[in-house]
């Protein structure tokens, strides 16, 4: 399945999870992780929770916490 | 005449009282107060503050209905392992008086059998409308629940996600026989009960982007109150009409539907989620159960027995590895060395603590159908400057490496099977990685994968209790041979 994070296609496998798109991400575009706490928005602002399911080209903002 | 005017009377007061039941909703105005939880997978810690937040409410207001939009298990091992597994959760809905609750993927986890003894207990229906479960000793959900609030009727409809194989998020043994069906149609098909109430909620176990989806579809929805993408929404957003909201996961937040009647007309609705594990009011008869619950046994339980110490990263990592491969029928699995956290099981009784120290990160279980050149991809990119990162079962390896000066470099991979023959290259194996590696590591593979939906813990437990006594003593798989 592929997601979106931060306007960057990222493939996953199928039932993967938020969690498992953050270490998929941090793995390909490692730069782009903020320093210090972060959290992970959908494209409404509405907060994800790391093991909060994914689903097909669902869109996903890594932004640092106090943002 | 005194006795006819007396009679005219009676007849007035008779006929007021006869109007007003034939109009009950005339010039009313009517708050009800939805309280809704989602994905609380076990959290039972909430329940207490849950519990007095709503009495506050109650103190305010007439009418305060409770809800739940799925997955209340899964997630909490004093839960997941209890005597009556998933029954704390259970027992406490009921305490706090939930009405209703849409079956979620994660209901499933502990077995036909066991959710079946849930629904029972339960003093809750579960809802879902996209689901048949005639051909199993399930009973069948309803599709919904008509909550009243003094005139006013309210109802919901439950919807579960499927996914494209046909079935929720769960392990395909978890829902044998038992068919799911599109839920966005499942909606459809209620539409013409908008009409029969005062309201027409969805209470759906689909994620936030395919609730906006069904918005989009099903109009007719006043508000749709999800689950499954443990999404905290910020502002709930009015999408086609409809006004969607989702509470976030594990009891920290709980969300509040308001919803104004008026002559029977929902003339008002707004959503927000109230954060509750900064709320600072709890309930002390729930907060002594909840306690009760988390002091029990459940984690000592023995599950089976180890013939002699499980040591190092190969012994057990073999027994990771073992578990998943032959629990799922797999060709091969492979657990890295960084996700094996304790450096030995001690010889004697296994009890369920262990596994959770020996395993604590919350992995699942991927397969991947890969040739066994993707698999020495995998173990090639895995083992940086020589060094085994990967634990084998269904075969053995041999890295090559070859040392010049401080610099080493893997030359090649010798993969085996069980009977120490080379693969073909031409066939193609189902091997089982934990999340962390299917997410996190380089690897080359043309099938991308899919959860299997069971964590590599519970994947342990199962096999030690299946196998009962366990012997890892010497294993050797893994093997390192020096080139020039």
């Amino acid at each position: 399945m592929k997601v979106i994070i931060n306007h960057h296609p990222v493939t996953l496998f199928k039932g993967a999870r938020v969690k498992e798109a953050l270490q998929r991400f941090a793995l390909e575009h490692g730069n782009e992780m903020p320093h210090g706490p972060y959290m992970v928005t959908d494209g409404d602002g509405n907060v994800l929770r790391i093991t909060g399911r994914l689903s097909e080209n669902q869109k996903l903002f890594i932004k640092p916490q106090n943002t | 005449m005194k006795f006819f005017r007396f009679l005219l009377l009676i007849a007035l007061v008779f006929s007021v009282i006869s109007c007003s039941d034939q109009n009950p909703k005339q010039d009313q105005t009517t708050e009800v107060v939805v309280l809704h939880t989602n994905d609380m997978h076990a959290s039972i810690e909430g329940m207490s503050k849950l519990a007095a937040y709503k009495q506050s409410l109650e103190k305010k207001h007439e009418h305060v209905l409770l809800v739940s939009a799925g997955d209340i298990f899964s997630g909490n091992p004093v839960v997941d392992f209890h005597n009556k597994r998933g029954y704390p959760m259970v027992d406490l809905m009921n305490r706090l008086g939930y009405q209703a609750s849409t079956m979620g993927n994660h209901e499933f986890d502990y077995g036909q059998e066991i959710l079946k003894k849930r629904m029972k207990q339960a003093d809750f229906p579960f809802i879902c409308a996209n689901m048949d479960t005639r051909q199993t000793s399930l009973p069948r959900p309803q599709p919904y629940v008509v909550l009243e609030s003094g005139n006013i009727r309210i109802f919901f409809l439950g919807l579960l996600e499927i996914g494209h194989n046909g079935i929720p998020s769960t392990h395909p043994d978890k829902v044998k026989n038992i068919e799911f069906s599109d839920p966005v149609g499942a909606a459809q098909s209620y539409i013409s009960q908008k009409d029969r109430y005062d309201a027409f909620i969805g209470l759906t176990h689909l994620g936030y982007d395919w609730d906006q989806e069904l918005a989009q579809t099903v109009p007719q929805f006043d508000a749709i109150l999800g689950g499954h993408s443990h999404t905290l929404v910020d502002t709930p957003k009015v999408v086609n009409g409809v006004l969607i909201n989702q509470a976030g996961d594990d009891l920290n937040f709980v969300g509040q539907l308001n919803l104004t009647f008026q002559d029977g007309e929902l003339i008002n609705r707004s959503a927000k989620n109230i954060k509750l594990d900064q709320y600072n009011k709890a309930d002390s008869t729930i907060a002594k159960l909840v306690d009760q619950y988390q002091n029990n046994e459940a984690l000592n339980q023995v599950i089976g027995k180890a013939a002699a110490p499980i040591q190092g990263k190969e012994e057990l990592g073999a027994l990771f590895t073992d578990a998943q491969r032959k629990l799922h029928n797999l060709d091969f699995a492979f657990q890295n060395n960084g996700g094996i956290r304790i450096p030995e099981i001690p010889k004697g009784k296994i009890r369920i603590k262990t596994i959770y120290e020996l395993d604590p990160f919350g992995n699942e279980l991927v397969q991947f159908e890969m040739t066994p050149a993707e698999i020495k991809s995998l173990i090639r990119n895995a083992s940086h400057h020589g060094h085994v990162d990967l634990q084998i079962s269904g075969g053995s390896y041999t890295l090559r490496v070859h040392e010049q000066g401080e610099e080493v470099k893997v030359e090649g991979v010798v993969l085996r099977n069980q009977q120490g023959q080379p693969l073909n290259a031409d066939s193609t194996y189902q091997v089982g990685l934990n999340s962390y590696i299917a997410s996190s590591y380089e690897f080359d593979h043309h099938d991308e994968g899919e959860s299997l939906y069971v964590t590599t813990a519970q994947n342990l437990i199962d096999f030690i209790k299946q196998q009962g006594t366990i012997d890892y003593s010497g294993v050797e798989r893994v093997f390192t041979e020096k080139v020039n």
